[in-house]
């Protein structure tokens, strides 16, 4: 008797109340704007409309914002759910998924190449990148074996990719895709009710058939054995509550922009309350994903009142990141305990000896190095070369190359290296293939760490490699506090890294927005880019990874071998491991500061640099070392040379040169290991 | 009798400046003195000094090539030419040996290089990371268009860095009949503006464009060029910011509009034909119809090249611009 009225008090509260709450957040979101209007003329708008200017915009522009708000954040919520019940993965949402970055990269991609297939906000584009996007993940990720950190990673990378692509198109054509720029953050901004009257059938549709499917997705969470045995259709309940989630994110998308973590955090909030059954859960989601995302709106208007706005994506990053953080610690026990996630061991293709790959790699990186010298504006001129290092060349011709390209250059090669190297480490540390300085939250810390350096501090742009570097330790430390406790459990710490990161992301969208002016630096500065780098860069952050920490290194590599046996094993050999990976993990945090603080944040590099170095001498991390040093400068130095030399006198960003270059690498690669 | 006045002084300024015209003579003697003349001008980083006066100038932001134009002197490099083709709207032409040399953001150091410049202009707020780099290429003079003392009045602003310029090109003189020109002619427009009865009215200058769909505005504060040639044409801004806006305007939505409803004013919009949010998205909505100023026909269009961040001659076509919009409806 007791249980079942505390049921039903708890059921009025998250019905009731949740419905209460969105009539109260409108309320309140529709007090906001741009001019003072008063309450009564607020309610009076509502119920006995006249034909005046205030009327008109509580009806016309604040309202549909509102309803606007509440499809987009129940929508947000609903997928969410399914997204979770069908990979079976609580940190599932379609921003975790890369499924915001799919279908934002096809929007851009369509309107610069196919705008006729726009029509209708671009539902039909929207829909398919993100379905693509969703069955590449899920594909490369393992399909239903993948564990929730690498679906979540795999997502992260894709994320990575789709964003890089869509600069690449940005940088490409930047008049036609002028206008999307500020969609890529997301905002509920209405000019009247055409946004909601093309949205609220899908969603109401989309709405409708997971509804329908609920008892069929209760029934998929036994697992997809006992579903079979109880007569069940599992692929076609996977596939059609798919589509209905997809289609829900991306009229979200095509309307509103990506809006990441509602998906993430109105599901388990209602999970929390103990809701496991799916007609309940749906509906539950859909009220408390509006109002999530409401009350984003309303925190984003509070926080900068003036008339520019900040982006709503913002906020929910900022709510939902530390969410994702506290899931994570909260579920370590019971989901991924000891968990064994090596997936470096094993898998050696045939070694080939270093005697033979690493003069090659050195011969090779000669070879580049003297085309990048060579190359410039007016194209590929090696006769140059020989006169600017033998003699007679005119005076001018020497210092555009020893005091241009030069030190340009040394400085991509040693940069290349030393990001690969952390890379290295962090695949070894984390025991996963996708690991990269950004997986720990690095990257996102040295940009929060540099904006903040110019907008609170106003310094001047010379200290902004410093600020990062603070930034990039503080987010490290961050990730290894919270880790202590789950004894930095490779999985553990990806994760964290990812609730970081966005975070990161988050405040540094604040600050764009917040500061209007003086950060137009540090955000070229943000993309990575090897442009007008010099021996400046090189003596002060690159040679000393390189005297110091490089040899350290060539002492304590193996001690990756060890861990990468497992937990148990590597204790059994005597090996202290949580104080190894803290150490490792240390260095490579100083490798990637360093890497950052010089060019900026170069993803990728440390990424493939390893693996392919993987490839060609197989595990053992001491006879990667070296290889993977040479692999990483050469990638950079190559990036380098096309980055001047393809749009010459433009530059094209390095930083995307080597996602365009590593991005078809990295897809090959995942999908050898599925 | 005003007008009287007015001719009256724009024949003796025009004497005056005549008087100071050197003969061709001593325009000779003063060449060859110059040519190991010393100059220091104060820019954002110091005072830095220049051993001749520069004949091959590299510039990387438009507003200092148009300066250079009302001067006489053509720049061997511009960077982003194409975006400066399109925006920039002058009267007098760069010529075809001008070079581009990359984007403003991110200018080529090696094209700079290879123009072989005895002097870059660069400004703070863009290229302060690379100024050694282009130090290393030539002598460097570094404006701070957007520092907190030049955005407090961003048309005085313009007008003392176009002396600066000519300072180091040595044409002072020039430039002062220049900035003289622009005066009279803004004095000149005046008189539009008076007869037709919009003396003292208020207004409100917008640039407008859609993000996202959604129309936003870009509304200029009283510190920006615009808003200065406007009051110097006797109308008055009805839009002010809290804050000092850096650019010059403030960016709102349409529903900020409203709070200028009680005053008549007058509406400058500029908008690109392409994206012209009052035709495509406000049109037939009542929240933009019911606005005073539309109910009213007071709404002026600019055309969609109009450059409002310029040099002395952008501020030329700008305020003929401006009258033009005001006075031909």
């Amino acid at each position: 008797m007791g249980t079942s009225f505390k049921n039903s008090i708890i059921a009025v509260l998250t019905f009731g109340g949740g419905t209460a709450l969105l009539f109260l957040f409108t309320f309140i979101h529709i007090n906001q704007g741009n001019v003072s209007i008063p309450i009564t003329t607020v309610v009076d708008a509502i119920f006995q409309p006249e034909d005046t200017l205030a009327h008109h915009t509580v009806r016309i522009l604040r309202l549909p914002r509102a309803m606007m708000g509440i499809l987009a954040g129940g929508a947000l919520a609903v997928a969410g759910v399914v997204l979770q019940t069908v990979t079976k993965n609580p940190l599932s949402s379609a921003s975790t998924l890369g499924i915001h970055s799919g279908t934002y990269f096809a929007v851009v991609a369509s309107t610069v190449f196919f705008p006729i297939a726009l029509l209708g906000n671009g539902i039909v584009v929207a829909f398919l990148g993100g379905i693509i996007t969703f069955l590449i993940v899920f594909i490369l990720s393992g399909g239903n074996k993948a564990t929730p950190v690498r679906m979540v990673l795999a997502g992260m990378i894709v994320t990575f990719l789709f964003s890089s692509l869509t600069s690449v198109l940005q940088i490409f054509y930047e008049n036609e895709t002028a206008g999307l720029f500020l969609w890529g953050s997301g905002t509920l901004i209405q000019n009247d009710w055409s946004g909601v009257q093309f949205s609220y059938p899908f969603v109401i549709i989309g709405f409708l058939v997971i509804l329908v499917m609920s008892f069929k997705l209760d029934t998929l969470k036994l697992g997809d054995d006992v579903a079979i045995a109880l007569g069940q259709n599992v692929g076609t309940v996977k596939f059609i509550s798919i589509i209905a989630a997809v289609m829900l994110t991306s009229v979200t998308v095509s309307v509103v922009g990506p809006i990441g973590f509602v998906g993430l955090v109105a599901p388990h909030i209602i999970k929390l309350i103990g809701y496991r059954k799916h007609v309940p859960l749906v509906i539950a989601s859909f009220i408390w994903g509006g109002n999530v995302l409401l009350l984003a709106d309303i925190l984003a208007r509070v926080i900068d009142p003036s008339f520019s706005e900040l982006p709503v994506g913002a906020i929910t990053a900022l709510i939902g990141a530390p969410w994702l953080i506290w899931l994570v610690l909260r579920m370590k026990r019971n989901h991924y305990g000891e968990e064994n996630t090596s997936v470096i061991a094993g898998k050696t293709t045939v070694a080939m000896p270093l005697k033979i790959i690493i003069p090659t790699l050195i011969g090779l990186i000669i070879l580049v190095l003297f085309a990048n010298l060579a190359s410039g504006n007016y194209g590929f001129e090696p006769v140059l070369i020989f006169q600017a290092f033998f003699g007679d060349s005119n005076e001018f011709m020497k210092n555009l190359v020893l005091d241009l390209r030069l030190p340009r250059a040394m400085v991509a090669l040693t940069s290349g290296m030393v990001l690969a190297v952390s890379g290295l480490i962090f695949q070894g540390v984390l025991r996963n293939p996708l690991a990269d300085p950004s997986v720990i939250g690095i990257t996102s810390g040295a940009g929060v760490g540099a904006l903040l350096t110019m907008f609170v501090f106003g310094v001047s742009a010379i200290w902004i490699p410093i600020g990062a570097m603070i930034g990039s330790f503080v987010f490290f430390l961050a990730v290894m506090l919270l880790a202590i406790r789950a004894k930095f459990q490779p999985t553990i710490l990806a994760l964290l890294g990812i609730g970081i990161s966005a975070f990161g992301s988050a405040i540094i969208q604040i600050l764009v927005v917040q500061s209007d002016l003086g950060v137009a630096g540090a955000l070229t500065w943000l993309s990575g880019t090897t442009y007008a780098k010099g021996w400046h860069e090189f003596i002060y952050y690159l040679i000393w990874p390189i005297v110091i920490i490089f040899p350290i290194l060539a002492w304590r590599i193996s001690v990756l071998d060890t861990l990468s046996l497992g937990d148990d094993t590597a204790k059994g050999l005597g090996l202290r491991v949580m104080s190894s990976r803290f150490q490792l993990a240390f260095l490579a945090t100083v490798l990637a500061a360093l890497s950052v603080a010089a060019v900026g944040a170069i993803g990728f590099i440390g990424l493939i640099a390893p693996h392919v170095a993987r490839l060609l001498v197989g595990p053992s991390n001491r006879r990667l070392l070296l290889v993977t040093i040479l692999i990483g400068g050469l990638l950079l130095l190559v990036a380098d040379v096309l980055s001047r030399t393809l749009l010459a006198p433009n530059e094209i960003p390095s930083g995307i040169i080597v996602a365009i270059i590593g991005a078809p690498y990295f897809l090959w690669l995942m999908k050898k290991r599925a | 009798m005003k007008k009287i006045l007015i001719v009256v002084c724009i024949l003796f300024l025009s004497l005056l400046a005549a008087c100071n015209e050197p003969s061709e003579e001593e325009k000779k003697t003063k060449d060859k003195n110059t040519t190991d003349r010393e100059i220091k001008i104060e820019d954002a980083m110091g005072t830095q000094t220049l051993k001749s006066t520069p004949k091959n100038i590299v510039v990387l932001e438009w507003s200092y090539a148009e300066d250079l134009l009302a001067l006489g002197v053509q720049p061997i490099g511009v960077a982003d030419l194409d975006g400066y083709n399109k925006w920039v709207n002058v009267d007098k032409k760069l010529t075809k040996s001008v070079k581009d040399v990359g984007t403003r953001q991110e200018p080529n150091l090696e094209a700079i290089s290879r123009l072989k410049p005895d002097l870059i202009i660069a400004v703070k707020y863009r290229h302060e990371d690379i100024l050694d780099s282009l130090k290393d290429i030539a002598p460097v003079v570094t404006f701070a268009p957007y520092s907190e003392e030049a955005t407090k009045n961003q048309y005085k602003n313009m007008k003392e860095e176009f002396k600066k310029v000519a300072t180091i090109v040595d044409k002072t003189e020039k430039a002062n009949l220049a900035i003289t020109d622009l005066e009279e002619f803004i004095e000149d427009q005046k008189n539009r503006i008076k007869d037709a009865g919009l003396e003292g009215s208020k207004y409100i200058a917008t640039q407008a464009f859609s993000a996202q769909n959604t129309p936003t505005l870009r509304l200029f504060t009283n510190n920006s060029i615009v808003s200065q040639i406007m009051s110097d044409l006797s109308l008055e801004n009805a839009y002010e910011s809290d804050k000092v806006e850096p650019y010059g305007y403030s960016e709102v939505t349409v529903e900020a509009l409203q709070n200028f409803q009680k005053e008549n004013l007058q509406f400058l919009y500029i908008v690109q034909n392409d994206d012209n949010i009052f035709e495509n998205q406000l049109k037939g909505n009542p929240v933009w119809e019911n606005l005073s100023f539309v109910k009213n026909g007071n709404t002026h269009q600019l055309p969609g090249d109009t450059w409002t961040f310029g040099g002395i001659l952008s501020a030329h076509v700008l305020t003929e611009q401006l009258v033009d919009a005001l006075v031909e409806e």
